[in-house]
């Protein structure tokens, strides 16, 4: 299967393709007051408006400072939501048994990639947002 | 004649003597001195032709001695020896004439080398002895009587007389001489001194005028660097365009990644394509970085550059007022020169 490595600051990580719409450049942010603190605000895109994620935030991380630089259009079951990242690495094969569940949290996953292990994001922990 | 050597001193060996004495002058003061002491003279070049007209002749020489060919010979051959022995010694020569008369020769010389002679005399010291005089008259062939009765109007006096005499005319005439040659050498260096002036004012304004040659060229020098660096600006503004190109090439490749997976297995042909794109844009992005750091080094240089254009303008600037200065005290000097010049060249 195929996966999208893409950066928060320094640090990379991965998402399955098939959930991933497009990528998108930085654009215009419409903020929302008094909504969730990951929810950054609005964008629109093709026609339809779709809410901006802190990534980092739904992650557990510390918020970092370039985070709009690029989208990443999700396609969930509720409706599209916008992932902001710091950059976009590649789109790389990989094989199914190089991806591990940490035991933990089942909802975690991550993926070996030439001897790195690189967090994994799930459709479990979108479903969540 | 006034002739100068290569080296530019004056040919003393070409001078003649009236070109340091004023012969006019001369002839003054030889006439009043013969007149005032009784005693012929007169004076010859080199070569002993004579330059002045004689002066206080005696009757026994003009209208006897000199009257005949061979008296004539003779004086001629004993004016030479006496001249020749004073040359030789550099000192006046006080001798006895072919006819029995006291001569001299006073040599004139300038630095070491002989002019001209004054010779004189024709005077005697003791009573002539008369079958001397009437021997001589039959050898030449003149009257024997008035050769003797001339001969007894020759002006008597003591030879130390005579000695004083000569050498008065030979410090007097040497003197002269060596006033003239000394205002001619001056006239000569001071002429010499002008022309060199003269070349080095020609030589300085060649420089002026070359530097202001390289001053215009270094500013012209420094407009082409800064054409220069303009321009690899606008490279680097186009590198930038470049590279955020490059950037929407990557996007493009993944977004076409992303729907080549989306169709599945009817995708897997494009999916090939969009990795092509990506790898074209990682090759744009790394090119345009390259060049950025050419162009990174050009600025880097063309600074170095235009640092060294401004240090060489001010030298060159430093150069023309340096310039500028030293022909204006030589404006003073060759002025100095010239007036130098015409004071050496008023006889």
């Amino acid at each position: 299967m195929q996966v999208l490595t893409f950066f928060l600051g320094p640090e990379r990580f991965a998402i399955d393709i098939k959930l991933v719409d497009t990528l998108e450049n930085k654009m215009p942010i419409t903020p929302v007051p008094k909504s969730k603190t990951y929810i950054t605000g609005l964008i629109s895109h093709r026609g339809d408006v779709i809410p901006v994620i802190n990534t980092c935030l739904i992650l557990s991380e510390d918020s970092i400072d370039n985070l709009l630089e690029k989208l990443i259009i999700i396609n969930l079951e509720s409706g599209k939501i916008a992932l902001a990242v710091s950059g976009i690495d590649d789109v790389l094969d990989i094989e199914e048994e190089n991806i591990e569940t940490v035991n933990l949290n089942e909802d975690m996953s991550v993926v070996n990639i030439d001897t790195h292990i690189i967090p994994l994001l799930t459709y479990k922990q979108l479903k969540k947002i | 004649m006034i002739r100068k050597l290569k080296n530019g001193d004056l040919d003393v060996d070409a001078l003649e003597i009236s070109d340091v004495i004023d012969i006019n002058l001369l002839q003054t003061f030889q006439d009043n001195f013969a007149v005032g002491m009784n005693i012929a003279s007169v004076t010859v070049d080199k070569n002993g032709a004579p330059v002045t007209n004689p002066s206080s002749y005696t009757s026994f020489c003009i209208d006897y001695t000199h009257s005949t060919k061979a008296g004539d010979d003779r004086c001629a051959l004993s004016h030479k020896r006496g001249g020749e022995e004073a040359a030789r010694t550099g000192r006046p020569y006080i001798y006895t004439c072919h006819a029995g008369l006291i001569d001299f020769a006073a040599p004139i010389l300038v630095d070491g080398h002989l002019i001209g002679t004054i010779l004189g005399g024709q005077i005697l010291t003791s009573a002539p002895e008369e079958e001397k005089y009437r021997k001589t008259a039959s050898e030449i062939g003149v009257d024997a009587d008035g050769y003797v009765n001339a001969v007894k109007n020759v002006y008597m006096t003591k030879e130390e007389n005579v000695r004083a005499a000569a050498e008065v005319l030979f410090i007097v005439a040497n003197a002269l001489s060596k006033t003239g040659y000394e205002q001619l050498r001056l006239s000569s260096m001071s002429q010499t001194l002008s022309e060199n002036f003269s070349q080095i004012s020609a030589t300085m304004q060649e420089l002026s005028a070359s530097s202001v040659n390289v001053t215009d060229n270094q500013h012209k020098l420094s407009e082409e660097i800064i054409n220069v660096k303009k321009i690899s600006i606008e490279i680097n503004t186009i590198l930038d365009s470049i590279k955020s190109i490059a950037d929407e090439t990557k996007m493009l490749g993944l977004n076409a990644a992303i729907e080549a997976a989306r169709a599945g297995e009817a995708g897997r042909g494009f999916g090939v394509v969009a990795t092509e794109i990506r790898t074209l844009s990682q090759n744009s992005k790394e090119t345009a970085l390259k060049v950025m750091e050419l162009t990174s080094k050009i600025q880097e240089s063309v600074n170095k550059t235009i640092d060294t254009s401004n240090a060489t303008l001010q030298t060159t600037e430093q150069q023309s007022a340096a310039i500028e200065e030293v022909t204006s005290n030589l404006l003073e000097v060759t002025n100095l020169a010239d007036e130098l010049n015409n004071m050496a060249n008023h006889k």
